[in-house]
């Protein structure tokens, strides 16, 4: 994708945007949401279910290489990287003191890693309390550490999880400024109290509001859902993304107005950013 | 109290190893005890800028093999006895340690120095990843280039996300003039970016290339230079003492402001 096929798009422009796009430009803006998808780094993440806070774990996935070879897609620091910045992020949802259930599923651990793991969540005030595993040497691990295990088959589980993917998830609610490098994955909506700076990734498959600037990239409506928008006090994003489409902010506004970026119907459906004072009146 | 500082930047080149020095030194001159640790292995500086090179016999590779003791590898500075150096193998690279080892480096030495400042390599792979393992504290080194801050961005992400929250920045190589016609960022729009807590501001000064080839630190200099005093200043607020902030306006440098300015013993 090349930037010849980003749609320019400010608010100065959205008037006479529709005139400018032809339908055969828009074609080629229009890029296969697989592919967006298919990029995804694991995340690990909190979920609760059944009034249990559960800890995710993502599977340990080999990717190979055009070269043949293989690397682990997520390792062990950069998973207590990743386990650190949510637990600051989402402290205020977390609260402390509770009590963690461990979803290891397929991922061996041994008792060092399960330490630092607990480590890690004690910083928050954390608990881990149990762990569920479908692996052997992982419960092992457990029970070594002193923590209630559960080891459980992989159909039970997978089904559960298949349920879960289809709708969507509560909102994402991320205290944090958002940093370059950071990636930000949810499905469901996410609020952002922070600013997201160039170079920070924020996903979702709803909708993605920012209490702050956003300047990174932003993509709302990841799975295809063009109704989705992408709401900021400070719309500066480098680029902006809704299901199938992509406008690059040009020379932003500099009045810091809350703004709101939606898919306009209207004539060739394109990416339009409006003042959130006028949207709800359109 | 002991405090162990990790100066990191991401971007190469913005001034991590000057500022080591230099806030060594100056901390030094303070009466704190400091160890400097050159973490950047297999491209070691830190002694050249300190003018220490001919003396360091040991490295921090021969006292993680046990090969010698710790106080055999730690070079005292004889113009500032408080200041001792930790120098980096230069045969070898990044991955000649582990972060444990570091850790447990870093760890010794805090219990015998009021500072370890570890002056970490560039980038966010293992080198970086050792460099910041025993850390309690970040100075982040930036320069108002675009290319700088940003990668200053992603490694104050990386710090919080290695539990290191203290961050504190230095803005690096400012040219006034520049900031004054809205060619060069200025100290808010990197801060606004940033915002982590600003404990210095260095402008763009001829004499850190003087300085660095003499093997002499600036704050050493009998007469400070612009940027020997903004360190020296640096220093001072990291030592908790409260410093205004410069004004380095043109008006300011001339030679009536500094002859102004040595009136009132403060050159």
């Amino acid at each position: 994708m090349n930037s010849d096929q980003i749609i320019n798009d400010n608010l100065s422009q959205v008037l006479d945007l529709e005139s400018v796009v032809g339908e055969d430009f828009l074609q080629e803006t229009t890029i296969q949401t697989d592919t967006l998808i298919q990029v995804e780094v694991p995340q690990v993440r909190f979920k609760t279910s059944e009034g249990k806070l559960n800890l995710i774990l993502p599977p340990e996935l080999e990717i190979i290489g055009d070269d043949g070879s293989t690397h682990i897609s997520l390792t062990w620091n950069d998973l207590l990287e990743q386990l650190q910045q949510k637990i600051i992020a989402q402290a205020d949802t977390l609260g402390s003191e509770s009590l963690i259930y461990l979803q290891a599923g397929d991922r061996l651990l041994d008792v060092r890693q399960i330490q630092e793991l607990s480590e890690v969540l004690q910083t928050q005030g954390l608990i881990l309390y149990s762990v569920s595993t479908f692996r052997r040497q992982t419960a092992i691990a457990a029970v070594t550490t002193g923590l209630s295990v559960e080891q459980s088959t992989k159909s039970a589980i997978l089904s559960n999880s298949e349920k879960s993917v289809t709708p969507q998830d509560d909102p994402l609610y991320v205290k944090m400024t958002v940093r370059s490098g950071v990636e930000i994955r949810h499905n469901g909506s996410i609020i952002i109290f922070g600013d997201v700076n160039a170079g920070g990734e924020i996903i979702a498959t709803g909708d993605i509001l920012v209490w702050g600037k956003l300047k990174g990239i932003a993509h709302a409506g990841a799975k295809g859902n063009a109704q989705a928008v992408i709401m900021a006090l400070h719309l500066e994003a480098t680029q902006i993304r809704i299901a199938d489409f992509v406008a690059r902010v040009d020379t932003p506004t500099t009045n810091f107005s809350p703004e709101i970026a939606h898919v306009s119907r209207k004539g060739m459906p394109s990416i339009c950013i409006t003042p959130a004072a006028s949207f709800s009146s359109r | 109290m002991s405090r162990t500082i990790v100066v990191t930047s991401g971007k190469g080149g913005v001034g991590k190893t000057t500022s080591t020095a230099n806030l060594g030194m100056a901390l030094a001159r303070l009466g704190r005890k400091v160890v400097l640790v050159d973490a950047d292995f297999g491209l070691r500086n830190l002694d050249l800028l300190l003018g220490l090179e001919n003396r360091v016999v040991y490295t921090a590779l021969e006292v993680i093999a046990r090969e010698c003791k710790l106080d055999q590898a730690l070079v005292k500075d004889k113009r500032q006895p408080n200041l001792s150096l930790l120098a980096a193998p230069q045969t070898r690279n990044k991955t000649a340690i582990t972060a444990a080892h570091m850790k447990a480096l870093v760890e010794v030495l805090s219990r015998h120095f009021d500072y370890v400042l570890v002056d970490c390599p560039a980038g966010i792979e293992t080198g970086f990843q050792n460099a910041i393992a025993g850390a309690k504290e970040a100075i982040i080194v930036t320069t108002p280039e675009i290319s700088a801050v940003r990668d200053a961005d992603r490694v104050i992400g990386l710090l919080e996300a290695n539990r290191i929250k203290d961050i504190k920045l230095i803005l690096n190589r400012l040219r006034p003039a520049m900031v004054k016609n809205n060619d060069m960022m200025s100290v808010e729009d990197v801060l606004e970016i940033l915002s982590v807590k600003l404990i210095g501001v260095i402008p763009e000064d001829e004499q850190v290339i003087v300085s660095t080839n003499k093997g002499e630190p600036l704050v050493l200099a009998e007469k400070l230079s612009l940027a020997g005093e903004a360190y020296d200043n640096t220093a001072k607020r990291l030592d908790g003492i409260e410093v205004e902030f410069m004004d380095f306006t043109a008006a300011n440098n001339s030679i009536f402001a500094r002859f102004g300015r040595w009136l009132r013993g403060n050159p």
